[in-house]
């Protein structure tokens, strides 16, 4: 069979369909390849921007603790703050060449006479990209990259609301004993406070009540409870002592240390009756001392108090949060103003109602303070290692669950506002579906919703030992003197 | 049956080409098949490449926060900088090894002292301490070079620098990439 030769115009055909294979993919290639490059060109923007974003992060904060040295001129810190920008870029193999630094001082004075308070530093950096300049359909400009970082330094204004009750003096001696001086827990708390103090810088303040209970005040019994009434006008606080409100600048750091280790106040702390706690009034001291100061100004200031307590919520019997649902006002008809002798030794509803009380006061106080806007931080003391001889681990009552160190904690960080503590959920015992159980949102003590609860929120820290005190008030201490605040 | 001239031309020009093709196909296969996988798993490795490295630049900077709130802010209270830095690293230094193992960490506290930087401290892995590259040892620098060649903040503002170098060797996953050899990854955060 003949077959006749391929037309002119087939060939080409055929030609033209092979060339497009090798067009087609030479088009998917460069599409590939086009990707690639793009997904290199935003990982080294993203690697750019973090590498911007710490340099300037770590510059603004210790810019913020270079503020208040002494002598230092703006001109001199925004020097100094730039070059730790630049090692720390230039350590990360970042050229200084490729990038350009803004530095700026609030509240700004030409005439260099007002504290510095805040420092903003923000950076910005150049870089070559693969693809993304030249791809026409990306029109965005993806040559610079940039990051800010703004750090304060505040002046704080720290009120310590001190739980001195006869428990904190519960490893040495006789229970409400200062004897030797050896209260384990008043020691730790000194150490605690002087570490705290010595964090402080001359333009803060500081002041410090100590609460207990007197003898037949053991509550106001004028006072009603609501969340309007803050208790302040019955003159019944008299187990509330303040100690000292003291403008650093008139004693310094390390005076105000000598202070706290000489006569008359060396033993502020070491005063122990044997009485339940009222924390209730020792917060309501602090604010008083913190919003009355005229030197204290709310919009630009820090205002914070730092509340201990070895307390116990003493709600054995119910064991659950009851008492302290949406109203708090359960437990509180008939309510006892005072307890004897025998319903202190005896545990008794009685002395659960009055004890209950006090925690939903001193809930209403915090409150109260945060709606002056203050900060409130809560520190749960307690002793896991039952050192007090009549008493278990955070001060429950013999006998009783762990689930009164939950409601203290629960009651503690309310206290605080803590709101990631609040929002947990979990329950003593999960084997035993009966234990208590809390819920997160479902159980805010004293409050329906966490939107009833305004003002700052805080933190709540428990140990249980007390030589962490030191470690944990450093830690506040630190984390509200020099902040990043974005 | 005769076919049509066209029918047969078509035929045979089918067969012809498909055969062609399917050589062509082959041919390009083999050529941009290993480019392809070349890109796909180079943009794979890239990513896990970046991935490691924020997580140490994320371990530098908080690690350098924490030991700069500890270790450099309190002027009058700490007295002793390896204790500090020991008591971070005490701190810290467990969750870091149990959650990444193969990370050597280093902190060093650096403190001026006359016209001379002294290393005050440091603290870490073995590997971390060994691989620093910061100076080390007992003899102080001076504060010039110490501000040419490592921080130049340092000055009588800021007479306390903390250093937190984090290493990693990382190991290409792919083995298509093991030309490349493996990277180490250092991250720095100077407070």
């Amino acid at each position: 069979m003949n077959v006749a030769p391929m037309s002119p115009a087939i060939r080409i055909a055929s030609f033209r369909e092979r060339g497009f294979a090798v067009v087609f993919a030479m088009l998917a290639l460069f599409v590939v390849i086009a990707f690639s490059g793009m997904a290199l060109d935003f990982g080294r923007l993203q690697r750019r921007q973090t590498d911007l974003q710490h340099a300037v992060d770590a510059a603004a904060l210790a810019a913020s603790a270079m503020v208040f040295e002494a002598g230092i001129t703006r001109s001199e810190l925004e020097r100094t703050t730039e070059a730790l920008v630049r090692d720390n870029l230039r350590m990360r193999g970042v050229s200084p060449a490729s990038s350009s630094l803004a530095i700026g001082l609030q509240p700004h004075s030409l005439l260099d006479t007002e504290p510095v308070r805040q420092i903003s530093v923000r950076a910005t950096s150049a870089l070559d990209p693969l693809v993304m300049d030249i791809a026409p359909f990306i029109t965005q400009d993806f040559t610079v990259v940039a990051a800010s970082a703004v750090a304060e330094s505040r002046r704080i204004f720290t009120c310590l609301a001190i739980d001195t009750s006869g428990s904190m003096c519960e490893n040495d001696g006789p229970v409400g004993s200062i004897a030797n001086n050896n209260c384990e827990e008043v020691r730790d708390l000194k150490a605690g406070v002087i570490s705290y103090v010595q964090l402080m810088r001359p333009e803060d303040y500081l002041g410090m009540w100590r609460f207990s209970q007197g003898p037949g005040n053991d509550l106001d019994s004028n006072c009603s409870f609501d969340r309007a009434d803050d208790c302040e006008n019955d003159g019944r606080h008299i187990a509330v002592e303040a100690l000292v409100m003291v403008p650093m600048t008139r004693v310094g750091r390390d005076g105000l240390v000598q202070i706290l280790q000489r006569p008359p106040y060396q033993n502020v702390l070491d005063s122990h009756p044997y009485t339940p706690t009222n924390g209730y009034s020792g917060l309501q001291g602090c604010r008083l001392q913190i919003t009355g100061n005229p030197n204290y100004n709310g919009a630009v200031d820090y205002g914070a108090i730092i509340y201990f307590s070895d307390g116990v919520p003493w709600t054995a019997g119910e064991s659950d949060l009851t008492a302290f649902s949406p109203g708090c006002s359960v437990e509180l008809d008939n309510y006892p103003t005072s307890l004897t002798a025998a319903q202190r030794s005896n545990y008794d509803d009685i002395a659960r109602k009055v004890h209950m009380g006090r925690w939903i006061n001193t809930i209403n106080q915090a409150d109260l303070a945060r709606n002056s806007g203050l900060t409130v931080y809560a520190i749960a003391l307690g002793d896991p290692n039952a050192k007090y001889p009549r008493l278990d681990a955070f001060q429950g009552l013999p006998g009783t669950s762990s689930s009164e160190t939950l409601v203290k904690d629960i009651l503690m960080a309310r206290i605080a506002n803590d709101q990631v503590f609040l929002q947990k959920e979990f329950q003593e015992d999960t084997n035993d579906p009966n234990s208590l159980r809390y819920s997160g949102a479902a159980n805010f003590p004293c409050v329906p919703d966490r939107d009833s609860i305004r003002g700052p929120e805080g933190k709540m820290v428990q140990t249980a030992d007390s030589g962490d005190l030191r470690q944990i008030l450093r830690d506040i201490g630190l984390s509200i003197k020099a902040k990043l605040v974005r | 049956m005769c076919q049509s001239r066209r029918e047969l031309t078509v035929n045979l020009l089918g067969k012809n080409l498909l055969g062609k093709e399917q050589g062509v196909a082959f041919v390009e296969l083999a050529i941009i098949f290993p480019i392809v996988l070349f890109l796909f798993f180079g943009t794979f490795e890239y990513g896990l490449y970046l991935q490691t490295r924020e997580k140490n630049a994320s371990l530098s900077k908080q690690l350098g926060n924490a030991a700069f709130r500890d270790c450099v802010i309190p002027p009058a209270g700490q007295t002793n900088d390896q204790t500090c830095l020991d008591d971070v690293w005490a701190e810290f230094g467990g969750f870091v090894t149990s959650n990444s193992p193969d990370v050597e960490v280093v902190l060093s506290a650096y403190r001026l002292n006359g016209g001379t930087v002294d290393l005050r401290g440091r603290a870490g892995t073995p590997g971390g301490v060994a691989n620093s590259r910061f100076p080390g040892g007992s003899n102080p620098l001076s504060l010039a070079i110490f501000r040419r060649d490592y921080v130049s903040a340092m000055g009588p503002f800021k007479q306390r620098v903390v250093v937190v170098e984090v290493f990693e060797r990382y190991d290409v996953r792919d083995a298509f990439f093991n030309v490349f050899g493996n990277q180490t990854i250092y991250e720095v955060t100077i407070y």
